[in-house]
């Protein structure tokens, strides 16, 4: 995952995002390429913990000083996500859960082709983990995102539209899975 | 006096510069949409500080995104062609039928035995055309989403069951046991009708690929975030690369030339679930519902 969000670079080989081989980019453009295409949801958050919960959330966008911030889609995001009354409050103040779910609104805010996220529910209860899946697949389909995720859990995996299983650092062979009219296997 | 001249000029100039800029970037932005327009690859870079970059990789997004539209667009014309041709040709055959027998029987010296035997496999033809159109006319109406059926949640056992009772003769005939493994009664979000519909297909199919004497098992397990529903036969199975295809519109397997069906069971099957939010997987048939 690292890889391919460029914050890694290969020993070997290339990494080719819509076309482009990212290894071919100065360190300068690939960092503005990251910043403007790919989100990032850590396993372990990776929370400013100087910044409250909406600070934390539209930080990536202030970053970009071509951007401005969408004040309306950030309070609809920390609504969905259940954390909008606690905007005011900062990291340490958090559980587990909301500080998971605040990473998940930070990944989200500046509406990203690519989504990387490494066990995005894995401290959310069964409950909430329905809700935050859910609005990934939405999000997923209405800005035509794509969605890596990293999980361990198999009932999650299920939801997704194609699973790719690694072993031992290598990609095993796994089960093809549809999810479109007529059994297309396109994204 | 001068100063006042010259702090003027200068006002003059930064205002000036301020307008060029803006027709510059007014301009350049102006030839942006003009890339998406055409459909041309947009020249500038995007991985660059600024406003511009940010513009361009905005909008070479935008670029991505109508081109994935257009290509899906296209892919379900297609679809529509291949599915009146289909359909065409799956009413072709019961078609033939029917006027072959209605020939036979105005045949004259006909015994009353063959009109009887006649009359009974023209009603059969009738019947497969009216359950061909009436299937198509259901896929078609599911795909526009013209039908909207309640889903509430409902004990699943009762679906089931209705879904056995409608099988259960078909495969006493070619003795093939029906059983399900011993479950809770839960309450998820289905409609029964449709939802036992489809468990009906299911179970059809696995009762027409097994051989007599085989058996067709049902399982449910419960997960946290969704519940699983298994329907498990020990007939003739499906190979490894046909399992993506078999969801498709009249998908057939080579295999199955032998065995009348028409390839909409399954299709239809998945759209209506689909409109459950149910997710369907075959390695022995697998259910999955929220």
């Amino acid at each position: 995952m690292n890889l391919i969000g460029g914050l890694d670079i290969p020993t070997e080989g290339n990494i080719f995002i819509k076309g482009k081989d990212i290894s071919s980019l100065t360190r300068k453009e690939l960092t503005i390429f990251r910043r403007r295409n790919i989100g990032f949801v850590f396993q372990n958050y990776s929370l400013m913990p100087v910044l409250n919960v909406y600070d934390n959330t539209a930080l990536p966008i202030t970053f970009d000083r071509g951007n401005h911030i969408s004040r309306g889609y950030i309070e609809e995001l920390l609504r969905e996500l259940g954390i909008w009354d606690k905007r005011k409050k900062y990291p340490n103040e958090l559980s587990g859960g909301q500080q998971q779910r605040t990473a998940i609104a930070r990944a989200l805010a500046n509406r990203p082709a690519i989504l990387l996220a490494d066990e995005p529910t894995g401290n959310l209860d069964s409950k909430t983990t329905v809700e935050v899946i859910g609005l990934l697949k939405a999000s997923c389909r209405k800005y035509s995102q794509t969605i890596l995720m990293v999980t361990h859990n198999e009932a999650i995996a299920q939801i997704c539209d194609r699973i790719i299983h690694i072993e031992d650092g290598m990609i095993s062979p796994g089960i093809r899975k549809l999810s479109h009219k007529g059994g297309d296997d396109r994204c | 006096m001068a100063l006042h001249i010259i702090l003027l000029i200068l006002l003059f100039i930064v205002i000036g510069y301020s307008i060029y800029r803006k027709r510059k970037t007014f301009q350049s932005i102006n030839r942006l949409l003009d890339c998406v327009l055409s459909q041309e690859p947009i020249a500038l870079s995007d991985t660059k500080e600024g406003e511009l970059s940010a513009l361009v990789s905005k909008i070479n997004r935008i670029q991505q995104v109508l081109g994935k539209q257009i290509m899906q667009a296209e892919d379900e014309k297609e679809q529509v062609k291949s599915l009146v041709s289909n359909m065409s040709h799956q009413l072709k055959t019961p078609l033939a039928n029917l006027s072959l027998y209605t020939e036979i029987l105005s045949i004259p010296q006909l015994t009353e035995e063959k009109k009887a035997d006649a009359a009974q496999k023209l009603k059969r033809q009738v019947d497969k055309l009216d359950w061909i159109t009436g299937s198509l006319a259901k896929m078609v109406k599911l795909e526009q989403n013209a039908i909207t059926f309640d889903i509430e949640p409902l004990p699943i056992r009762g679906t089931i069951l209705d879904a056995i009772d409608t099988v259960y003769e078909k495969a006493e005939k070619k003795h093939i046991s029906l059983t399900s493994e011993p479950y809770d009664d839960i309450l998820l979000y289905h409609n029964r009708k449709w939802t036992a519909e489809v468990f009906a297909n299911l179970l059809e199919n696995a009762v027409k690929y097994t051989a007599p004497g085989g058996a067709v098992q049902i399982s449910i397990h419960p997960y946290e975030i969704y519940t699983e529903i298994m329907f498990t036969d020990n007939g003739c199975g499906i190979r490894g690369e046909e399992i993506p295809r078999i969801f498709q519109r009249f998908y057939r397997s080579p295999e199955t030339e032998q065995t009348e069906g028409s390839g909409i069971g399954l299709y239809l099957s998945n759209l209506i679930l689909e409109k459950e939010k149910v997710k369907s997987m075959a390695k022995k048939n697998i259910r999955l519902l929220p």
